[in-house]
């Protein structure tokens, strides 16, 4: 019962932000930029879902803006990471022997750094913007996805079918991408949900701290950073941006439970 | 069990080893002459000279990072561009504010946690359980900022009962200082109380399902009792192992919390000196931060073996 709940109300939610996605960026109620200073910190109304910040501008335009570059943001990150963590996981795992244990020993070293510290780092070096955030995100996660890139090719690089491919002369290329790759699907795919949820947090954490993608572009942290300034004056410049994140992660997180749910029957209740 | 504990605290050492790598190659990143970073504005040649000498700028890059790492051993962090201060007395003189907060914000999560995610797996797929699930999921999904901002707003605007910025030490004014930490504290420890809700749930139902709590009830044991002498103790050690690596995201939550809140945190001073570009600080905070965060890890898994016995005998 949980299960299917867990289903549709993240599809439900997830589902939801894509639209606002899309739609947003050929409509928005009012120009998310233009400002109008006779209007200026209006409470919500009608025809203003949520009201209107210190210059006058329309939240509700400004959180559908925001969607789409917070969306974009995390997904190319968790793009990013996915591919160059499931490149290296594939390589270590199918060379092995010493290659495979430096790696593993560089990934671990990684992994048991928090990643928001190094993120920090190379951002104050670096400066904000996009591909920086990106970047710097990608990579804080690469080792994760490579560790279970790894582990997968490890469980199989022995079975039968793998060993028959390459008996039957298929390159060590061709068998990874026939073979190992498809079984590498199902673990991939419930890691990069649950990456999707941790890298959004970081991301809006980052906007709020002013260390994100840098404004005009409106991002949800970025929105509730600008609030807080006007926070016993206008408390719907905070409230609705941080209701909207947080049901964007509360969709991605019930669909990465249902995802483990039916893709990795083993994990089944695990966090 | 020695063995185990020399090959776990010997792995830290490539971790530190490759993570003050990244820390000191990032800031070479930077345009322009590193001894500039240390003098400041003042150009004075002859003094840009004596620091380059000293920061061996004029040897290979390699050399100049095993200098770097010989003076940081020696504590010699350098002095903060803005103040002038020594880092290292800095970022100490801040570290004990923010242990404090992540601290009590921990074991807040674990005293909720552990009975609560025991109790739902004791009663699997009952409207409890579906209960405390759902609770533990939205508290995943809430970011720590904007709880921190929603309490400021409830607790500190609308009804006026807590301070809203400042620090008060605890050990000097122990109700002050409490009123300070509360809506800190809440913040940061909702998400780690869902996380560890959840952990041990799970770990609790597993175990739930071995003949030995099978065998332990056969045997006329009372629930309670068995709860409390097989099911607990062999469903902590996994939970607390996830409560040393949540420790690091923690650490990171601590710096935007601190600066919500104004806490004189090491969090705080990261991002205060990332603004203000004060590199030598972002290099100690970022060191010395990530340091304390693999030693905790390190406690963890050496206290592992005491948790659970069949790992000693591996």
């Amino acid at each position: 019962m949980m299960g299917r709940l867990n289903l549709f109300v993240g599809a439900g939610l997830v589902g939801a932000w894509l639209v606002a996605v899309a739609v947003s960026s050929v409509y928005t109620p009012a120009d998310p930029l233009s400002m109008d200073f006779s209007a200026r910190l209006q409470a919500p109304a009608e025809g203003s879902l949520m009201g209107t910040d210190q210059y006058g501008r329309d939240l509700y335009s400004r959180v559908l803006a925001a969607s789409r570059i917070s969306f974009g943001v995390s997904f190319a990150t968790v793009v990013f990471a996915m591919t160059l963590g499931a490149v290296i996981g594939a390589l270590a795992g199918y060379v092995g022997g010493l290659t495979d244990r430096i790696v593993v020993m560089c990934l671990d070293a990684l992994m048991a750094f928090p990643p928001l510290l190094l993120v920090l780092m190379f951002l104050s070096v670096v400066g904000p913007s996009v591909p920086a955030v990106v970047l710097a995100l990608g990579v804080g996660y690469t080792p994760t996805a490579a560790r279970v890139m790894r582990g997968t090719v490890l469980s199989i690089r022995e079975v039968e079918y793998v060993e028959a491919s390459r008996v039957l002369g298929g390159s060590d290329a061709w068998t990874l991408w026939r073979h190992v790759l498809p079984n590498a699907v199902s673990p991939l795919t419930v890691l990069a949900t649950s990456m999707f949820a941790t890298v959004l947090l970081l991301e809006s954490a980052l906007s709020f701290l002013g260390l994100g993608v840098p404004p005009p572009a409106a991002t949800w942290g970025g929105l509730l950073a600008d609030g807080r300034q006007f926070l016993s004056q206008a408390p719907w410049l905070c409230i609705f941006p941080g209701l909207v994140i947080s049901l964007a992660l509360l969709g991605v997180n019930l669909l990465g439970d249902a995802l483990r749910d039916r893709l990795d029957p083993h994990q089944r209740d695990a966090v | 069990m020695y063995r185990y504990a020399a090959k776990r605290i010997l792995l830290t050492i490539p971790t530190l080893a490759i993570a003050s790598g990244l820390v000191f190659f990032f800031v070479r990143l930077l345009p322009g002459d590193p001894a500039l970073l240390v003098v400041g504005d003042i150009q004075d040649e002859q003094v840009l000279q004596e620091v380059r000498r000293s920061l061996g700028l004029d040897r290979p890059i390699f050399i100049q990072y095993l200098i770097w790492i010989k003076n940081i051993l020696s504590l010699d962090f350098g002095v903060s561009i803005s103040s002038g201060a020594p880092v290292f007395e800095t970022i100490m003189s801040r570290f004990g504010v923010t242990a404090q907060l992540v601290l009590i914000a921990i074991m807040l999560a674990l005293v909720i946690a552990v009975p609560v995610g025991l109790i739902a797996a004791w009663k699997h797929n009952s409207a409890i359980d579906h209960g405390v699930m759902i609770a533990a999921i939205l508290m995943l999904s809430v970011p720590s900022f904007w709880v921190a901002l929603m309490l400021i707003l409830v607790f500190g605007v609308k009804l006026g009962w807590l301070p809203t910025v400042g620090y008060v030490s605890p050990a000097a004014d122990f109700l002050a200082g409490l009123s300070y930490l509360i809506m800190p504290v809440v913040a940061l420890a909702l998400v780690v109380l869902g996380q560890l809700t959840r952990m041990m749930r799970s770990t609790a139902i597993d175990v739930l399902g071995r003949e030995y709590v099978t065998h332990a009830r056969a045997k006329g044991l009372s629930e309670a009792r068995v709860l409390r002498g097989h099911v607990l103790k062999n469903a902590f050690a996994p939970t607390l192992t996830v409560t040393g690596m949540i420790v690091g995201s923690l650490l990171g939550g601590a710096a935007v919390i601190e600066t919500i809140f104004t806490l004189p945190g090491v969090g705080r001073l990261l991002v205060d000196s990332i603004y203000a570009r004060d590199y030598p600080v972002i290099q100690g905070s970022v060191l010395i931060v990530g340091a304390a965060y693999v030693l905790v890890n390190l406690i963890v898994d050496l206290l592992y073996p005491f948790l659970d016995p069949r790992v000693r005998l591996q």
